[in-house]
Order: structure tokens, then sequence, then C-alpha cells
């Protein structure tokens, strides 16, 4: 289903943060790149219903958000999980998970079924009764992640999954990822400062700068951008700042 | 929804206090100075007694609650996925009243197998149920609001506070009163007053989840709009000047079609249905009344307050009062139409004695139907002579009878005149 923003302008304080903005996302797994500031943020919070654009269109699951019922139904369809998020800190992972997916409107007597196939998929199944609050960051953020793809929804959001995880946690984050883009068919876009986080699990990747976007294609085609070889750089590092380069360059002039 | 309710019931922190505010409820409920299971209005009334004084605990578990919404860190996850805007504070403020109505439930059904088995099978006053489940729900949802809106952990002593200042300032039977303390069989509550109250409780709880915060969400409008804000300001006004202008929030119950239950004696004395539970007393005061008809004019039949009918003694039966009270109250009704009208200038005696010797014989009624001296702490009102009335009754009953009689003879043949010539 189609997931799209086209010309949309969105900010803060009357400021844009994303100026005429278009950008359609493909199925799989979409890596969002982008320095601090770009906008990768706002953009993942304006699919997620969160923000609203001062002009443009903006298409989630398949659901133009023009008017209450149309945000709705396109909620039932969304998995988001922000950058830092809170949750009441008696819960267990199984109460977390189980209460997204009633707030999502899973309906009950499917629920169960539904939160135990969100927690199998990020190996949280043994751990489920756990709380919360003892949990390790990395099985936090899988709970996290557990809670956004109860029911299958078929658009899933992440803005910087892989913050604060260690090397191992990262690696086992991507199997994960690119595991259930396969069990669940999901298109799952994901913001991150780390290339190598694109290059291992993602199909298609965005690169927003100031606000625009300035590259959107496969990472080998954003690899082909980085020009000649580096001992230091790997090659989509070398694409994604000259992509980047460009930019500052045509703002500069 | 309901196995998110079920989470929310589960993990509240509500479940802590939930001890603490029904031991505190069942020691209000059972320590009172004064037995409240012989008449069902009366337990009614004492269930709202119990809910109202645990009031201030009620607001600081739901004002503690209320702040979990800031101590969580960005809840937007909660919300920004839910059917539909506020789903997420209207599964909190459930779970609340759900787990504040369980001690007001075991309160009320602890003192319904009480008085079950006080006063045989009966049912508790609805109005006074609701009346004191508006309380709780409404100083829940205060709690709850003040607790989203301050969200430190400050906001429970100051909801604490706030409740117990309006425990002291409007007492019992106050027009803005948070529980009634009066239950008497021959009152009801006024249907306004609770009214009222479910009113303003609702707009509390409308309010509490109104708040908005820093969860809003945009495609909502954040302020749910004037119109709503009038139409709460105007049922709180409307409510509040119901309770103002009501006055005392009891009024006097109709007895028309009441048939009145009375102890097989006799001497008839006839309660409100409700009040059962006073019969055995009632009917030992009866018997006594009997074998004081052989040297007085004892009443055929006495009814409750209220309950009357022309020309029938009544007295005052409740439980706040005790039971010297009720002895007087009879007593008060022997000779009542005997003594005469007219005074005698010539009558050998100064009035002022005559009235003592008549106080004298009054109270000496009451011992004789109470079957002894008064509990400690009773025995007062007009003085008469304790140390005489303390010889009298240790005397042989036949003793106390023939004195009895000799004197009401000596004081229902003439009246001194008073001072006034009356």
């Amino acid at each position: 289903m189609l997931t799209a923003l086209e010309s949309v302008t969105v900010g803060y304080d009357r400021r844009p943060v994303l100026n005429d903005l278009s950008l359609s996302i493909p199925g799989g797994i979409v890596g969002l790149l982008g320095a601090n500031g770009a906008g990768k943020t706002t953009l993942l919070r304006l699919l997620a219903t969160q923000l609203r654009p001062v002009s443009g269109r903006v298409t989630v699951a398949g659901h133009r958000l023009v008017n209450r019922r149309a945000v709705r139904a396109a909620r039932r369809e969304l998995g988001f999980l922000p950058q830092s998020w809170g949750c009441h800190r008696s819960f267990t992972a199984r109460d977390f998970v189980i209460y997204c997916g009633a707030l999502r409107g899973i309906r009950s007597r499917a629920l169960t079924g539904e939160a135990d196939t969100a927690l199998a998929s990020v190996d949280l199944h043994d751990i489920a009764d756990v709380q919360l609050r003892k949990l390790s960051g990395g099985q936090r953020q899988r709970a996290g992640i557990a809670a956004t793809i109860v029911g299958k929804p078929s658009v899933v959001l992440l803005d910087e999954p892989t913050v604060g995880l260690d090397p191992e946690q990262r690696m086992e984050f991507r199997r994960l990822m690119v595991r259930l883009c396969e069990e669940i068919g999901a298109t799952i876009l994901l913001s991150t400062h780390l290339v190598e986080d694109i290059t291992q699990m993602a199909s298609h990747v965005a690169v927003i700068e100031a606000g625009d976007v300035c590259f959107t294609g496969t990472p080998h085609e954003l690899a082909s951008h980085g020009g000649s070889a580096s001992d230091i750089d790997t090659p989509m590092e070398r694409g994604y700042l000259a992509v980047r380069g460009r930019v500052k360059e045509t703002t500069a002039s | 929804m309901r196995r998110a309710l079920w989470i929310e019931v589960r993990r509240s922190s509500l479940l802590w206090w939930l001890p603490l505010i029904l031991g505190f409820q069942l020691v209000m409920l059972f320590f009172r100075s004064y037995q409240w299971e012989f008449a069902w209005s009366e337990a009614s009334a004492a269930i709202g007694v119990a809910a109202g004084i645990s009031a201030p605990l009620v607001a600081a578990a739901a004002a503690w609650e209320g702040t979990r919404w800031h101590r969580s860190g960005d809840l937007s996850v909660f919300h920004h996925h839910a059917r539909f805007a506020g789903a997420g504070y209207l599964l909190h403020l459930q779970s609340i009243l759900l787990l504040v109505t369980v001690p007001l439930s075991a309160t009320g059904l602890i003192a319904w197998a009480v008085t079950v088995s006080a006063s045989g099978f009966g049912l508790l006053w609805p109005s006074y149920l609701v009346f004191a489940l508006a309380v709780q729900w409404g100083i829940a949802g205060f709690g709850y609001t003040i607790g989203r809106l301050v969200g430190t952990r400050l906001v429970v002593p100051a909801a604490v506070l706030i409740v117990m200042l309006g425990l002291m300032l409007l007492p019992g039977g106050h027009p803005f009163a948070m529980m009634s303390i009066n239950g008497a069989s021959g009152m009801t509550l006024l249907p306004q007053a609770v009214t009222a109250r479910v009113a303003i409780a609702a707009v509390l709880l409308a309010l509490g989840l109104l708040v908005v915060g820093k969860h809003g969400d945009v495609w909502v409008r954040r302020w749910p709009g004037w119109s709503l804000v009038a139409a709460g300001t105007v049922v709180m006004i409307v409510a509040a000047q119901t309770m103002a202008t009501g006055g005392p929030i009891h009024r006097p119950r109709d007895a028309a079609d009441i048939t009145p239950l009375c102890t097989r004696t006799a001497v008839e004395i006839c309660v409100w249905p409700d009040q059962a539970g006073f019969l055995p007393e009632l009917t030992g005061y009866a018997h006594r009344l009997e074998t004081l008809s052989t040297v007085a004019d004892v009443p055929d039949r006495y009814e409750e307050a209220n309950l009357a009918h022309d020309d029938v003694a009544t007295f005052t039966l409740q439980s706040s009062t005790g039971s010297w009270i009720r002895v007087t109250g009879l007593a008060f009704w022997i000779d009542a139409d005997r003594y005469p009208t007219e005074c005698s200038p010539d009558a050998g005696l100064d009035f002022a004695t005559w009235a003592s010797q008549s106080q004298q014989l009054t109270v000496w009624y009451s011992h004789w139907i109470f079957g002894g001296p008064p509990p400690p702490g009773n025995g007062g009102g007009p003085p008469y002579d304790r140390a005489a009335m303390a010889e009298l009754i240790a005397q042989p009953e036949r003793a106390q009878l023939a004195w009895a009689g000799e004197t009401r003879d000596r004081l229902v043949a003439v009246r001194p005149c008073d001072a006034d010539g009356d």
C-alpha cells in the first residue's frame, strides 16, 4: 500500500523543518539517513500522524491523511517507535505489547496470540513477563519493537532504533529487521546515523539534508556516488557524504 | 480494550493503597460509638461516613496515579496509535475508579452482612450508596486531575490537605457535605442532593480526561472547545446552587404507605420497618411499660417520630442518641394527659416543689423502663435528686411501684400555680 509524502512542508514555531519535500516509500526495509537536524525525526513523526503538514499531502498505508477518520484508519495500519519512548514502569513486556495492541484496536480474542507472535518475533518470549525496567537496553528496545509490530501493521516506523545498542545488539537488530520484513511483510522505515545499518539490511535508502530529500535509491546506487576508493571510509559513507555535499554546494550557491 | 483495562488494574499503584483505604473504612465503620446495624438507613449512612472520611486517602492515591503520566517519559507511543484520542487516559481513569470502588463495595458488603445478622434480611438504602459512590468518584476525579496537571510528588500531600479541609469545613449534614452522618429512618436524602453530587463527580471526571497536557493529538482539537467548558461550568454552577439552596440534605420521609413494625406486646412500640433490629430492645421496654400501667397512665401505642399519626405518642429512635434518650422519650408521655390543666392556689405546696417532684417521678419512669440507672455519660437533662433516686431504685420493685403510684396520685390530684398564676 502506498506510503508517500507529496510536497510536504512542516515545521516548529513557524520554522520549516521539511520544505516542499516529496518522498515515496517503497516496500521492504527503507533506511533514512541524514545528519542531526536534517529532519529525519520530523519526517517519521509526520508519517506517524504525530504532526500535521502546513502544506502538501501525506499518505500512509494507502490512507490520505485529510481528516480524523483517515488518520484513525492509517493508525490501525501503523506501528511507530520513537527514539526515546517511555512506558509505565510496572508494565511487563507482555503487558506493554498487549496494551499497545488493545489501544490499536486488535480484538481481545486475537490479542494474546498476536502479542505472543510479536514477542516471539523479537526473541522476548522467555522474558515477556519481566518488568520493562528490569530489562537491558537491547531487550527493552526489542519490547518496543514488539509493541510496534503487534497486529502486523503494514507500515513500521522506527526512529534511531539502534541508539544505545552495543555492536552485538546492533547486529542482532539488523537480523531481526530482515526477519520481520520477511515474516510480516511490512514496509519498515527506519532512521539512523549509522551508514552500516543501512548497508546491511535496507533495500532502499533515502538521504535527507536541510529538510529535503537529496537521494533515493538502493544502497548500491548510493555507494556508486562515492567516487574513488578510500582506506578509511566505506563506499556507502563516501556516497552519503557526496550526495549531501552536492546539496550543500547547491545551497551555498 | 478489556485486556488493556485489566493490565491497568493489575499494574496500578492503587493496589497498594487498597488495604489501607479498606482498613480505614472498616475502622470508621466499627469503631463508632453507637451501633448502626439495627436500622438499614443507619447502616447505609455509616457506609457513607466510612467512605467520606477515607476521601483524603482516595484523593492521594488518585493524584499519585495521575502523576504517572509525568513520570514515565514520552508516552506518545500510547496515544498516537489509539483508536481515539484520550483512550489511554480513559483506560487509566477507569482502572482508578474500579479500584476505588473495591473498598467501598467491600465495606458495603460487610455492613450489609452485619446488619442482616442483627436485623434480619433487608436492603441498604440506594440513595446513601449512590451518594457515597459519587463522592468517592468525584474525589478520585479531583485527585487524578491535579496529578495530571501538576505532575510532582507534592501533589499527593496537597490533595490530602485540600480534601481534609473540605471534610472539616463541610461537616455531615451541611448542604455541601461529603457524607451524611444522620441516617434516621424517618428521613431520606434529598434526591437533588444526591443528583448534584453525581453531576459534580461527572464534571470532575470529565476534567481529568480533558486535561490534555503534552500528549495532545494534533488531529484532535487541542482544547475540546469552549462549548464543553461552558457546559461543564453550567453543570457545576447548577449543582452548587442546588446544594446551597436545598438546605440540609435530608427531608422527612413520607409515612403514608408504610406499615409500621410493632412490638408484640400490650403496649405497642412501633418503628419503621427498616428499624427491625431495635425490636428486641424495644420489646423489653414495652414489657416494663406494661408493669407501669398498674400505677400510671401509659399510652397504648408509641410510634417513632415522622411515622406518627395523630394523637399517638412519639419518640426518637436513632443509634446516635443512645438507649437512654429513647426511654426518656417513652417516659415523657406517661400521664401526659392526666396533669390538671387548671392550677390551684391552695395546692398545699409551692410550684417549684411540685415541679421537682414531677421531674423526679418522670426520671424514675425512665429508670424503670430502662431497668436501671442510665449508662455513663447519660442522665443529663433537667436536674433531679440523684441521691434520692439512687436510694429509690435500690429498693425492691414492689416498693418502687408503690412509691410511684402514691407520688403520681398526689401530683395529678392538684397542680399549684406558678409565679404568674398559671
